[in-house]
């Protein structure tokens, strides 16, 4: 099974199952003679879901035939077909899927698609991003994926993860700045390029060697402020500003193509003035060399990351 | 009646582009209005801090706030009609991050008259007072635009300053020692109040020297910031003069006048009339003042109302 394969896969699976749902077959897959009970208290306490939640998810879990258990001491277990189905889910084998999985169930179940397909792009971003160097995370709806990854860096705990969306918690349901590597507060779309720029003329103004990373999701796209900042963009001959688009090919309503056709996205962003990569491998080989194309050509750089499977015009 | 007429805009262009000489930070953002604006004084003197945007005041706003969020100073200058178009975007980062920007709606009120109602704003103090975070500023006259506009700009936070286009009459003189959030008291009376902002303070000041040929000693405040609101101004007032009469080249919804009905309904329940625009949208003139003859801003109009207020039985 190949990443897109596995993407495809997995949106369906999503359609169909809740995060806590996707969360119990994730958490049941590691745990080893587990009373049903005992697994879920431990999910409960450490992702902050309410114990009788996570109880009637189990009970609709054992009735789709994907876990096995009674209420006698026998453990808990997922069938052959749960097996198969946690494979899908995680195929990326990534152990901060599981922190997705239930940040997106504490913020906002809608976004967990959105956050997974996003996770493998903060994750290249973050890895080759210098400390100068600023990520606005302009689909702030991946917040799950975000501080999946901030958790990782340690710039968050794990308690932090359990209070999420709290009126209390910093973890808000879309990122607000004052969180480390959150320069910006973004959350409602269409805005963040713009922001990007901004970071980036200052920096030129400055003298700064300073790269700025923008992630945006490919519904997002319909906003016309995107366009406005991607002429800006070029205009200014900004080659720190690498943006990075989540091309997962679904919005809110349903498949990207169906709501509002974005392709032929490479050429749009081509005819804007713009370097452009896709791929639908690995996202850092694909990052650096949009960094590359930037570099020599001084303009700004776009990479199209196929990751929900759609067809992908032109991802060759 | 109107006293030297002065441009408002190119106060402001001359006194952004000295601000630019001050302020090493200071970046002007333009969405193709430098011209109009006068931020092109601005731009002619610092071409490197100067970023055009073209015709996008969505992106010209969230580029401020990334400028912002980076150390700058921006100044974003447009029409105030066409920077609302950005509001969301003013709200949801620039407000929300308490984020330097400065914004400077011109063009405001019925000032640009000849383009009519499509142009004309009489909506954006209700709109940017609401936000949390930001201070609200609507100087009266040329010298009040340039002093509050340094102080805007040395003050950490958001700022929306509200000017007109060009007919300034002059309220005051060479340093007027106005301080932001500190209503300046312009003249004395105990009969009644009459607080305005913006060009609505020479309406105020003349409706008051008509009042006082008629016997009447009205107090006149310019109530040039409205957030942060004087309260102490506006509460004093309230309980040494017999009512309030407020005056903008607004609507009457949510603007000054509305800002000042709330602060004494909750605490001194005290008499107010609003003059303003009652509730409707500009038109074409080809003359200034006659539309504000047809939308009831006037000296007499005042000075009827504040009869009211100072012979209303208690």
């Amino acid at each position: 099974m190949d990443w897109r394969e596995a993407g495809v896969l997995r949106r369906v699976l999503l359609r169909a199952l809740n995060g806590n749902q996707a969360l119990i077959l994730l958490r049941a897959s590691k745990s080893l003679n587990r009373s049903l009970t005992s697994l879920l208290r431990d999910i409960s306490a450490d992702h902050g879901v309410p114990l009788s939640t996570l109880k009637l998810n189990a009970k609709i879990l054992r009735e789709l035939g994907l876990l096995d258990y009674d209420r006698g001491q026998r453990p808990v277990r997922l069938t052959s077909a749960g097996r198969k189905v946690v494979e899908i889910l995680s195929h990326e084998g990534d152990p901060l899927t599981g922190h997705v999985y239930s940040l997106a169930s504490r913020l906002g179940p809608g976004h967990l698609h959105s956050s997974l397909t996003c996770l493998q792009i903060l994750k290249a971003v973050f890895s080759i991003k210098r400390d100068s160097d600023v990520v606005v995370l302009s689909k702030g709806h991946a917040a799950p994926a975000l501080y999946s990854i901030l958790l990782e860096r340690g710039c968050v705990s794990e308690e932090d993860l359990r209070g999420a969306g709290e009126p209390d918690s910093r973890l808000q349901a879309h990122p607000e700045a004052g969180l480390p590597e959150v320069l910006v507060s973004t959350g409602s779309l269409g805005q963040g390029l713009s922001i990007a720029n901004g970071v980036a003329i200052a920096a030129r103004i400055d003298g700064l060697d300073r790269r700025v990373f923008v992630v945006l999701g490919d519904g997002e796209l319909d906003e016309g402020q995107v366009w406005e900042a991607a002429a800006t963009a070029s205009a200014h001959g900004l080659s720190s500003v690498v943006a990075v688009v989540d091309r997962n090919g679904t919005q809110l309503s349903g498949s990207t193509e169906e709501v509002k056709p974005k392709e032929p996205l490479r050429a749009r962003w081509a005819a804007f003035g713009w370097e452009v990569v896709e791929t639908s491998g690995p996202v850092r080989s694909a990052l650096e060399e949009a960094v590359r194309r930037a570099e020599s050509s001084g303009r700004p750089a776009v990479v199209i990351v196929h990751t929900g499977g759609e067809s992908g015009a032109g991802a060759s | 009646m109107l006293g030297p007429l002065e441009s408002f805009r190119e106060g402001f262009g001359a006194a952004l582009a000295d601000a630019g000489e001050a302020f090493s930070d200071l970046v002007v953002v333009d969405a193709d209005m430098s011209n109009s604006t006068r931020t092109v004084d601005f731009a002619r003197r610092f071409p490197e801090r100067f970023i055009q945007v073209g015709i996008s005041e969505q992106d010209a706003v969230s580029t401020a706030a990334g400028l912002a969020a980076a150390g700058k100073i921006p100044v974003f200058a447009s029409f105030a009609m066409f920077l609302l178009r950005a509001w969301e975007q003013v709200r949801n980062t620039v407000a929300r991050d308490r984020l330097n920007v400065k914004l400077v709606g011109t063009h405001s009120g019925f000032s640009d008259h000849l383009d009519g109602s499509s142009h004309q704003c009489l909506e954006d103090l209700a709109l940017m007072r609401v936000l949390p975070n930001f201070t609200v500023v609507a100087p009266a006259d040329v010298t009040s635009t340039r002093e509050l506009l340094f102080q805007a700009i040395e003050l950490r936070g958001p700022v929306y300053m509200r000017i007109g286009r060009d007919n300034a009459p002059r309220v005051y003189g060479r340093g007027a020692g106005l301080a932001l959030g500190r209503a300046e008291v312009l003249r004395d009376g105990s009969d009644v109040t009459i607080a305005a902002c913006g060009v609505a303070v020479w309406l105020a000041l003349a409706a008051a020297e008509e009042l006082s040929r008629r016997g009447v000693e009205a107090r006149v405040l310019d109530v040039h910031t409205l957030k942060p609101m004087d309260e102490g101004a506006v509460l004093k007032a309230a309980s040494e003069t017999s009512g309030i009469v407020t005056v903008e080249e607004h609507s009457v919804l949510g603007g000054l006048g509305g800002a000042i009905a709330e602060v004494l309904a909750e605490r001194m329940p005290t008499r107010v009339i609003r003059i303003g625009v009652r509730d409707a949208f500009g038109r074409t003139s080809r003359d200034y003042r006659r539309l504000l003859e047809i939308y009831g801003l006037t000296p007499e109009s005042v000075v009827r109302a504040a009869e009211a207020v100072a012979h209303a039985p208690d």
